[in-house]
């Protein structure tokens, strides 16, 4: 009877809150509120509900299994499980995407795991405006948590494991006016993934470790937007990214071991992140080589491209090289603490693909004890020239590549670790729903310190 | 909509789709009214901006995830080719019918087909991995005599 007692309570605790939401203009469920609609108490499945919700609605999920893949096309829902780890939605190793939102703005999707599906675990793409927090994304077949040509975004306060691809991924968005924080990324390809994304795109804040590779800013013709540009890492513990153990998509099982590493990215900052223990570098600078790139057409470039590089622009299909290499430009890489990386804690490799050594690329007040090439510090300074022989101690980029990389494991067959305890979204039953209709607010970076050292 | 259907790997050779299968295509493009015009289905008239595309044999490319170009206008008779230029799984599926389809194990990354496209009209179609019959992943083939 107690718990008969407590369950009503707190169903009118949730219409309360959903009360509440109405007289909040802040959060964008607007005057008047929104419908709360239960699952499954109201609704069979969390399809049904998000089939009728209008905007402004919450979907509120009871803690259990769904097995069913979410298709969201009505903007400005808040879809939201009561309890993070017992609301599971099950892809089974058959379906797609746990909740996937096409083209509808404002969508905001809460407390909740999606597992087992042989896509992504939650996906918005197409819109602007969007929110994942406190989700819980294990053991899908590319991403965890995957936002693509979406921009106004907020990802925080999640956790991914087990993708071959990223754990989390902003891409193809530029500017994408988006926030990455707090979330916990480990046992995947990449910790991090942005390909072709940047401009106020912050990723701060968060832990990525035991990936093969961590956060990999990175480019390619294969999607819209390029270059990618302008991100700024800050405030992240990266370690132990050297897990051979993950499954990996082609990049991640390549770039195996390193901790930050920016691929032909252009303008990016990475300040104050603490990085340890990594098999190859801890911060790299590194052209992106891309193989079998595509002919871009001039024509066809969207308004958040640039101009690709000339092997590639208006060529014949038959005078496109087999590989591309991305420069590396203009990064800036300040006041990060970087330790027990067994190449380099810090690393540039231009490749001669720049019209400097340097490739406008600086290091400035960052705690590193080894560097490729050597002094790299004092060789390219953040406000001076560059100076030097950048060939000393340089890596062999070449023999990294070629280096015997372990073999990928299936994403169904990962000896994943069981997940640490993971925070439950405060008052779930009862929080207002406030879809994502504004920017996120932007860091303030001279606020973000260098996190603590990892437990031993 | 044309018989005339034609695939290629990755591997870059040519593989010809069954005839079985183009007479299919030609059934399933009369079934659907594969001229164009339906009820329904958007009008030719509606594409005046989209620049004529010459050349009997035209590209569409799937990246990741979109089409490009997303609009294409051609002559009817020219064949389109629909090339995987990402690095995920896409597919091709027709929103108002017509004799083109292309199933995710039919376009991995690096597979290309073509079909030609026969008769005047508008053949919209989709990605169902990046998108819906509505938004998100969508291209459309404008044919005009």
């Amino acid at each position: 009877m107690r718990r008969i007692i407590v369950t009503l309570l707190a169903a009118a605790l949730a219409a309360g809150g959903l009360g509440a939401c109405g007289g909040d203009g802040d959060d964008g469920g607007g005057p008047g509120g929104g419908t709360l609609r239960r699952v499954p108490s109201q609704y069979r499945s969390i399809q049904a509900a998000v089939d009728a919700a209008r905007p402004g609605d919450l979907v509120l999920v009871s803690p259990g299994v769904y097995r069913e893949a979410v298709t969201v096309e009505t903007p400005r829902i808040v879809i939201r499980g009561l309890d993070r780890t017992r609301t599971i939605l099950d892809g089974e190793f058959r379906r797609e995407n746990g909740i996937r939102v096409v083209g509808a703005d404002g969508v905001a999707i809460e407390n909740l795991t999606a597992r087992h599906y042989t896509a992504n675990g939650f996906f918005w793409t197409g819109v602007r405006g969007y929110r994942g927090s406190y989700l819980t994304a294990i053991r899908n077949g590319d991403y965890g948590v995957y936002a693509f040509e979406s921009t106004d975004g907020l990802i925080e306060r999640s956790y991914a494991a087990g993708s071959p691809d990223a754990g989390f991924y902003v891409g193809a968005c530029y500017p994408c006016r988006t926030v990455v924080r707090e979330v916990l990324s480990e046992w995947n390809g990449l910790g991090y993934s942005g390909t072709n994304s940047g401009g106020d795109l912050y990723v701060i804040d968060s832990v990525f470790r035991d990936n093969r590779v961590g956060v990999v800013p990175n480019v390619g013709t294969y999607e819209p937007c390029f270059p990618q540009r302008r991100t700024t890492i800050a405030g992240n513990l990266v370690h132990s990214n050297n897990n051979g153990r993950s499954d990996a998509i082609a990049t991640a099982q390549l770039a195996l071991g390193n901790g930050i590493l920016v691929a032909g990215g252009i303008g990016n900052v990475v300040v104050r992140n603490r990085v340890v223990d990594h098999d190859i570098t801890g911060i790299g600078l590194v052209p992106m080589p891309e193989e079998d790139p595509r002919v871009v057409r001039s024509a066809d470039l969207g308004r958040c491209e640039r101009r690709p590089p000339a092997e590639v622009l208006d060529v014949a299909e038959d005078a496109l090289p087999d590989t591309l290499l991305w420069p590396v430009l203009d990064n800036e890489v300040r006041d990060n603490a970087v330790s027990d990386s067994r190449l380099a804690d810090l690393a540039l490799a231009t490749l001669g693909t720049t019209p400097t050594p340097d490739g406008g690329n600086c290091f400035a007040g960052n705690e590193a004890a080894t560097t490729a090439p050597t002094d790299l510090q004092t060789k390219a300074p953040c406000g001076g020239r560059p100076s030097g022989d950048f060939d000393a101690g340089a890596l062999d980029v070449g023999a990294l590549i070629a280096r015997d990389k372990p073999p990928t494991v299936p994403y169904r067959e990962v000896q994943l670790p069981d997940p640490p305890p993971l925070r439950n979204m405060p008052r779930a039953a009862t929080a207002p729903a406030r879809p994502a209709t504004k920017a996120p607010r932007f860091p303030d970076l001279s606020a973000i310190r260098v996190p603590a050292p990892p437990p031993r | 909509m044309s018989p005339s259907a034609g695939r290629r790997a990755s591997s870059g050779v040519a593989v010809a789709v069954g005839v079985g299968l183009a007479g299919a295509l030609v059934a399933l493009a009369a079934c659907a009214g594969g001229g164009g015009g339906g009820a329904g289905r958007p009008s030719v008239a509606g594409y005046r901006a989209v620049p004529l595309s010459p050349g009997p044999r035209v590209r569409v490319e799937a990246i990741d995830n979109r089409f490009v170009p997303g609009r294409i206008k051609v002559r009817a008779g020219t064949r389109v080719e629909f090339r995987n230029a990402g690095r995920n799984d896409h597919n091709v599926l027709p929103i108002d019918g017509g004799g083109f389809r292309l199933d995710v194990e039919d376009f991995p990354p690096g597979a290309q087909a073509s079909f030609r496209f026969a008769r005047d009209g508008v053949y919209r179609y989709y990605c169902s991995l990046h998108g819906t019959a509505r938004r998100g992943m969508i291209g459309v083939v404008i044919v005009v005599p």
